[in-house]
């Protein structure tokens, strides 16, 4: 039939490809068979054969009889390991040219936690940058900048009211935004032109910022490092690389006594360091191969780029004389390998000299243009910073949760007649949460019989002390005369406290906390949760 | 810094008390998805104390249900008041805190512009929190969800038949097309209901409407209910969840509702964005399949009210199939599957209550081999 098919369309020119998803899970025999067939029709309808292998490499071999592996004429094709794969997504999105958008350092650390310790697949992590991005354009009211920075139009004032924001409201909810009421309370005019200033000069920084780790990442690329890592340390805005930004001004210090400072902080620790690091020891052609990437990576920043440049045309030079000399060693007499000697000296010094350069280079880069976005002037407009909004939307932690709703009940239903309860069980509270209190004084079992008791001795009393594993006031009752009007006023009949009781456990089932009696134990219901 | 120990997750015995009518416990699955575990951000040292303080709660438990003198206390000793008193009472008591319930649901419209905006970006919105949240998610579907189409399905019923909410949605989503489109389509469609279950969920990716942002919203109430916990059920909707004209809003009231989904599930098809909404409102169509503890335990009641089914047959026609007897028995929500009713009726003929054999039609059929004063004689012995 497939042939049939095949030869009608005319898509005879191309192989029809077969894809299946995981070729562990499929049964042996069948797909030996169906390899069989596909081998008998290859004439007529050509096919590829693609095989998901969730394990190893040889796994078809264990899979499959050795007569169906004789007719498949197999091909690798891996992809990405996970680590490249983000490695690639954290570059593309924090790092490269795309997008302003960026998260602070709670936030990073948060998704590399979450990453690392929950899930580690890439999926996850995407889906939560999709979700801070959603985040952040629902609640930051300014978050249309983001657009007006792609827009490219810097030079003038964003136009709020297309994005349906009065000017004067734009301009009042950026100055109110704390990052720039710490850093310029001394400027008293707040007009369009401050803010325009605020932004070109936020913008500048985020993209040194992302040059400099750009330049860091390729010094340690080779190391197995994770660039998440390595964002993690250079947006610390109270890491060692940022305590030289002054935050009190826009103005970025010059001077050479900060680093002193700045060498003598934790030298040995971190990423950041270990590329610093990296960076003086390269041997010369891994060192020109990463000032060529520097090379177009500084490209906006026509300080650095035109020293990288510089490097790279002597490191070029230093290659040209190795090889020249590296030709004349075959056939040399004496002298001349003296000579060969002194040369090879200074090729050697020459890349003495050029990894120093370089590794001031990057000194200067970390020290100057490494400024975490939290340490600018209104950076709430491009940066994420609700990392609980976030943990919130990414894990429910439903057990806990549902126990902490019923035990702290106040915090959400903020009633009077529960306010100044304590640790007192109050008859004014939810039944469900009397009754799930009351059961935390019991082992894994309840006997139905005393839970209710308990719970009727707090339905009829006006107060109750409650302690774990005590039962001593249960019984406790407040002045019989008091207690004689309340009562007969509203002293709840049988029928409905134990409707109330029925109804409480019925609640405590919906939610999984109580378990039904069963026939082995008739009289207890067995509790299911033990507390947050 | 110190190693950090992987969340404590509680022993496999809550995955068997998950399914804890006496229904059969599904078959192993992947590991469940890490929403259910708890997370292990340990910033500050007072959240690594929390989380020993739930397995330390839980050994602590067993230690004290182990140790201390089990009271022998029945529950006849309570003394429950006649079944239908009780039911009159329950039906009739007075809410609890009615005023803040309803400014606390007040309270949750300033969130629906978020809600509207999340499930348009194309997360599925997953309501979590305790209290019945399906008053919220309606009121929430009606004001601010007017220009898309909406399904419900509540899934506290007892079953659901997945395979005709599919052809709902897909009725309505075809509605919803001819309705942009404002003529009738080109090719002349087959009718749903004749359709696999692939066809329709292809029929729902489809790519009929690219550039339109309409989209059918599913809301389940209660995705963790009864109806809808078998692992094919939430399977099926996930594929549905992950069409690219459906977006979901679910709740989910169990703590173990986690346990449903695998990592797949929850970040690809379903797209989880949870929200804490806790209402505090009654659970009432929720919990009307469960049965009052105080009412008669569920074996007795089962065993009284399937004899009075039987007894209410013509004296000739004593005998029922089994089949009727199952029928019968779930619309009085005696039982939930074939395997509670199994379980009932061998306890039955064990103590000899019934019998079966064959009538002329060749099927199995169940009959009581007393006359009707016996069986008058023979309830109260059920019943204590």
């Amino acid at each position: 039939m497939l042939a049939t098919w095949y030869k009608e369309q005319q898509n005879n020119d191309n192989p029809v490809v077969i894809i299946i998803d995981d070729m562990e899970r499929c049964c042996a025999s069948i797909l030996s068979e169906f390899i069989h067939m596909l081998s008998e029709w290859v004439l007529k309808v050509p096919a590829i054969l693609i095989m998901g292998v969730a394990t190893t490499v040889d796994a078809p071999r264990n899979v499959l009889p050795s007569n169906a592996l004789h007719r498949l004429h197999a091909r690798k094709f891996t992809f990405q390991s996970l680590p490249e794969k983000m490695n690639y997504v954290v570059e593309t999105a924090f790092v490269k040219q795309s997008s302003e958008f960026t998260i602070s350092h709670k936030t990073a650390v948060f998704m590399r936690n979450y990453f690392v310790h929950q899930n580690g697949s890439v999926t996850s992590f995407i889906r939560a940058l999709k979700i801070a991005c959603a985040q952040h354009f629902s609640t930051q009211p300014l978050c249309f900048i983001l657009h007006w920075f792609l827009r490219d139009e810097d030079n003038e004032v964003p136009q709020s009211h297309i994005y349906g924001l009065s000017q004067e409201r734009m301009l009042k909810l950026a100055f109110d935004l704390p990052s720039w009421k710490s850093t310029n309370n001394q400027i008293t005019q707040l007009s369009g032109e401050t803010l325009l200033d605020g932004l070109t000069q936020l913008k500048k920084l985020h993209k040194t910022w992302r040059m400099v780790v750009l330049c860091l990442y390729e010094a340690i690329k080779g190391e197995n490092v994770q660039l998440l890592d390595l964002m993690c340390e250079a947006l610390d805005p109270k890491g060692p690389f940022a305590s030289q930004f002054d935050i009190g001004s826009r103005v970025l210090p010059s001077d050479d006594s900060t680093s002193q400072k700045f060498h003598s902080l934790e030298k040995n620790k971190g990423l950041i360091n270990r590329a610093i690091r990296r960076v003086k020891e390269l041997p010369a052609n891994q060192l020109l191969v990463l000032m060529k990437a520097w090379e177009k990576h500084t490209v906006d920043v026509p300080e650095f780029h035109s020293e990288v440049k510089a490097l790279v045309l002597s490191l070029l030079k230093l290659e040209e004389n190795g090889e020249s000399l590296n030709q004349n060693k075959v056939e040399m007499t004496n002298t001349r390998k003296q000579a060969l000697r002194g040369h090879l000296n200074g090729a050697d010094k020459n890349l003495r000299v050029a990894n120093e350069k370089a590794s001031n280079l990057v000194d200067l880069m970390v020290r100057r243009y490494m400024c975490p976005v939290e340490c600018v002037a209104l950076h709430e407009v491009l940066c994420f910073d609700c990392v609980d909004q976030l943990q919130a939307a990414l894990i429910g932690d439903m057990r806990r949760r549902i126990q902490m709703d019923l035990q702290d009940f106040h915090a959400i239903i903020r009633c009077s007649c529960c306010s100044k309860r304590g640790s007192t069980i109050l008859p004014s509270m939810p039944d469900s949460s009397i009754m799930y209190t009351l059961a935390q004084e019991h082992g894994d079992v309840v006997n139905v019989h005393d839970w209710y008791q308990s719970f009727k001795s707090v339905v009829l009393s006006t107060h109750m002390v409650s302690k774990r594993g005590k039962s001593r006031s249960k019984q406790h009752s407040p002045t019989p005369k008091k207690r004689k009007t309340t009562s007969e006023l509203s002293q709840p009949s049988e029928a409905s406290i134990q409707a109330r009781f029925c109804k409480a456990i019925v609640e405590l089932q919906v939610t999984g906390l109580v378990r039904m009696p069963n026939r082995r134990r008739p009289d207890y219901l067995q509790r299911l949760a033990f507390g947050s | 810094r110190k190693a950090k120990l992987f969340p404590p997750v509680p022993p496999l015995s809550f995955l068997h008390s998950f399914w804890s009518d006496g229904e059969q416990t599904p078959e192993s699955r992947t590991f469940p998805s890490a929403a259910f575990c708890r997370p292990a951000m340990e910033i500050n040292d007072g959240e690594e104390e929390e989380e020993f303080e739930f397995s330390r709660n839980y050994f602590l438990a067993k230690e004290l249900g182990g140790s201390s003198k089990k009271s022998g206390r029945k529950i006849s000793d309570i003394d429950p008041v006649d079944e239908q008193e009780l039911r009159t009472a329950a039906n009739n008591l007075e809410p609890k805190h009615e005023r803040e319930v309803a400014s606390l649901m007040e309270s949750y419209k300033a969130s629906y512009p978020e809600w509207g905006f999340m499930l348009r970006t194309g997360f599925g919105l997953l309501m979590y929190g305790f209290g019945s949240k399906k008053a919220l998610i309606e009121d929430f579907a009606s004001t601010s969800l007017t220009e898309y189409s909406v399904v419900v399905i509540n899934g506290y019923v007892q079953s659901i038949n997945l395979k005709q909410v599919m052809v709902a949605i897909a009725e309505v989503w075809w509605d919803q097309l001819k309705a942009k489109r404002r003529n009738s389509p080109s090719q002349a469609q087959q009718p749903f209901n004749s359709r696999s279950i692939d066809d329709l969920l292809a029929f729902m990716d489809g790519q009929e409407a690219d550039d339109d942002k309409s989209f059918v919203c599913i809301i389940v109430n209660n995705i963790d209910g009864p109806g809808l916990r078998e692992p094919e059920s939430q399977h099926l909707l996930a594929r549905i969840a992950s069409c690219t004209h459906i977006r979901i809003i679910a709740s989910i009231d169990h703590v173990n509702a986690p346990l449903l989904w695998d990592k797949k599930m929850v970040h690809t098809q379903f797209n989880w964005y949870w929200y804490h909404v806790p209402t505090f409102a009654p659970y009432v169509v929720e919990g009307v399949f469960f049965p009052l503890i105080l009412a008669h335990s569920s074996t007795a009641q089962s065993a009284k009210t399937a004899a009075i089914v039987l007894q209410s047959l013509t004296p000739n026609a004593q005998s029922m199939p089994i089949e009727s007897l199952y029928a019968a028995s779930r619309e009085r929500f005696l039982v939930s599957s074939q395997v509670t009713l199994n379980s009932h009726l061998t306890e039955f003929k064990d103590h000899e209550l019934v019998r079966t054999r064959r009538n002329a039609d060749g099927q199995d059929c169940v009959y009581i081999p007393l006359a009707n004063d016996g069986l008058q004689k023979l309830l109260p012995e059920i019943n204590p």
